[in-house]
């Protein structure tokens, strides 16, 4: 799953970058209004984290963007301001929560695990296909009620086809979802994750749409 | 005639009387005991005209009662203003005086309301970044990870620290009675003084950082405060002006006066908001998370506790910013006094 961090204070835009890869996400991080704007132009993320104080603008201008073009992407803003009138204000814009800095690590991914949950219209936190269920807070899947041991890209795979299940997503939306800009990506990466993946939960489970991409059956 | 002076005559007219009739008995060798009983009426009816509060018109009474609750409402609730158009001309005065009082406090609040709001904003973000890079250090997969996690906790400490003494050397020197133990300081040395604490943090970003030539320059300040006003300036100078750029300070004589300027070529301020650059958490360029936002009034403070005079300009060719602090001379001072 792929983030955009939009923070403009060094150390705190390392620690989220550094946090939120641990959790397994893609993570973009820019610095200011202009660089948030031309990051979004391009990519398509699944979530946005952003601050509000912009060396070159507030944060609340990206969001009111973003949804004036029609984008649902779920925004979670920071604010160091424990003021009502802030959090409205940018619940208002468009955005979708918000935390108070300092945070925790753990509160930051949970809220963005909920924000993501939400925008995929679901109402479990848990996603479950024929005998099998992934947990994305635990990090778990298990096939039969049996826990399954994943890789942390092949659980991200699986994640992206299951919240898509009955779609045929590309190789290179996969790889979106899977790598940031400084990441590299090898050219036969996501082949070799589905064929670990198959191993483990069965040849049909995951269909391949020749020169398409991949699939889960519904 | 108002109603004190009818007052104070009849308490005279009574006291003559008493008087006259005192002489007239001693006169005629009156018993005691009538003595007594011609007095009594006279010195009850005196003490009740004493106490009288007739004599004060009912409605002016009245309307300084009614100041005193319309005080004690604006103690406890609103702050408007106490309207001086239903009191009697005499308390109007009192009433100005007042409602000065309660526009004093109420800028007073406003700005410490406004100050705490603003620090600890500002703290929030040291914090955030010391919370979540311990948490990364904890949780890192690689020593490499873990050690850049341990080294941005430091930073973030050091910035907060900075920051909590800023907002210490402000508050110190903004209480209601400060008293500066003030001798006389060379600004030169103190200047050159800095200059050298300072080089390291210039030297990083490949500063030069220069000094003129100083002589003796004696102004009558506090040491302490001098030495946090140039380092305030320079370091102002230093986080403001790009790689490779370059940093003057030189301190001058005038006939009554000496003066240190600080002058870089980085992007200085532009006119319009030189002004407000000088109030508390306001930086120049927000782009700049380093600045705590209070130097420059820490600098304006110190200024006006020594009757220094400060202000912001181009600098040479228009390029970069000059800030100039200049203070009576020493001599002048001493002179001064006496």
């Amino acid at each position: 799953m792929r983030v955009l961090v939009v923070e403009d204070d060094k150390i705190i835009g390392d620690g989220m970058v550094a946090g939120l890869q641990m959790e397994g996400y893609a993570v973009d991080w820019v610095e200011d209004k202009a660089s948030a704007d031309a990051a979004l132009e391009t990519t398509g993320y699944d979530l946005i984290v952003l601050d509000i104080g912009l060396p070159d603008g507030n944060g609340m201008d990206v969001v009111k963007a973003l949804r004036q073009k029609d984008i649902l992407t779920p925004v979670l803003i920071l604010t160091a301001y424990d003021d009502v009138h802030y959090k409205v204000r940018g619940l208002d814009s468009g955005a979708d929560d918000y935390l108070i800095k300092p945070f925790k690590l753990e509160e930051l991914a949970a809220r963005l695990r909920a924000l993501h949950r939400r925008g995929q219209g679901r109402a479990s936190p848990i996603i479950t296909h024929k005998d099998v269920t992934l947990d994305p807070a635990g990090k778990k899947v298990t096939r039969g009620g049996e826990s399954i041991n994943l890789g942390p890209k092949e659980f991200a795979i699986l994640q992206v086809l299951l919240e898509r299940k009955g779609k045929v997503v590309s190789k290179s939306q996969i790889e979106d979802s899977l790598y940031g800009w400084d990441m590299e990506v090898e050219s036969n990466t996501i082949e070799v994750h589905i064929h670990g993946l198959r191993k483990k939960l069965g040849k049909e489970f995951i269909h391949t749409i020749k020169h398409v991409g991949y699939k889960i059956e519904e | 005639m108002n109603a004190y002076s009818l007052k104070s005559l009849l308490i005279l007219a009574l006291l003559l009387t008493w008087g006259w009739a005192l002489v007239e008995m001693i006169n005629q060798d009156f018993p005691l005991t009538t003595w007594i009983a011609i007095m009594i009426p006279f010195m009850v009816s005196s003490l009740l005209i004493a106490l009288s509060r007739e004599l004060i018109p009912e409605k002016k009474l009245r309307s300084i009662a009614k100041l005193a609750q319309d005080v004690r409402k604006r103690i406890d609730q609103s702050r408007e203003p106490i309207e001086e158009k239903d009191f009697p001309d005499e308390i109007k005065p009192l009433i100005a005086s007042i409602n000065k009082l309660f526009v004093f406090q109420e800028d007073r609040y406003k700005q410490e309301r406004d100050f705490s709001a603003n620090a600890s904003h500002e703290l929030r973000t040291p914090l955030a970044g010391i919370r979540l890079q311990t948490e990364i250090a904890i949780k890192a997969q690689d020593d490499a990870q873990r050690t850049n996690a341990l080294k941005n906790v430091m930073k973030a400490v050091d910035r907060g620290t900075r920051l909590v003494e800023q907002l210490l050397t402000l508050s110190r020197l903004t209480a209601e009675e400060v008293e500066l133990a003030k001798e006389a300081v060379n600004l030169g040395r103190v200047a050159s003084k800095t200059v050298a604490d300072l080089n390291e943090m210039a030297e990083k970003k490949n500063i030069a950082l220069t000094m003129g030539k100083w002589g003796e320059t004696l102004i009558e300040a506090s040491e302490e405060s001098i030495d946090i006003l140039i380092n305030n300036l320079l370091r102002n100078a230093i986080i403001y002006t790009q790689q490779n750029g370059a940093i003057h300070v030189s301190v001058e004589q005038g006939e009554h006066t000496a003066t240190v300027c600080v002058t870089d070529n980085g992007a200085g301020i532009p006119k319009e908001k030189r002004e407000l650059v000088l109030k508390r958490f306001v930086k120049a360029e927000q782009r700049t998370k380093t600045g705590t936002g209070l130097g420059l009034s820490i600098v304006k403070r110190i200024c006006e506790l020594h009757q220094a005079n400060l202000s912001l300009d181009e600098g040479p060719d228009g390029i970069g910013l000059k800030v100039s602090v200049t203070f009576p001379r020493y001599k002048d001072m001493a002179q001064a006094q006496g």
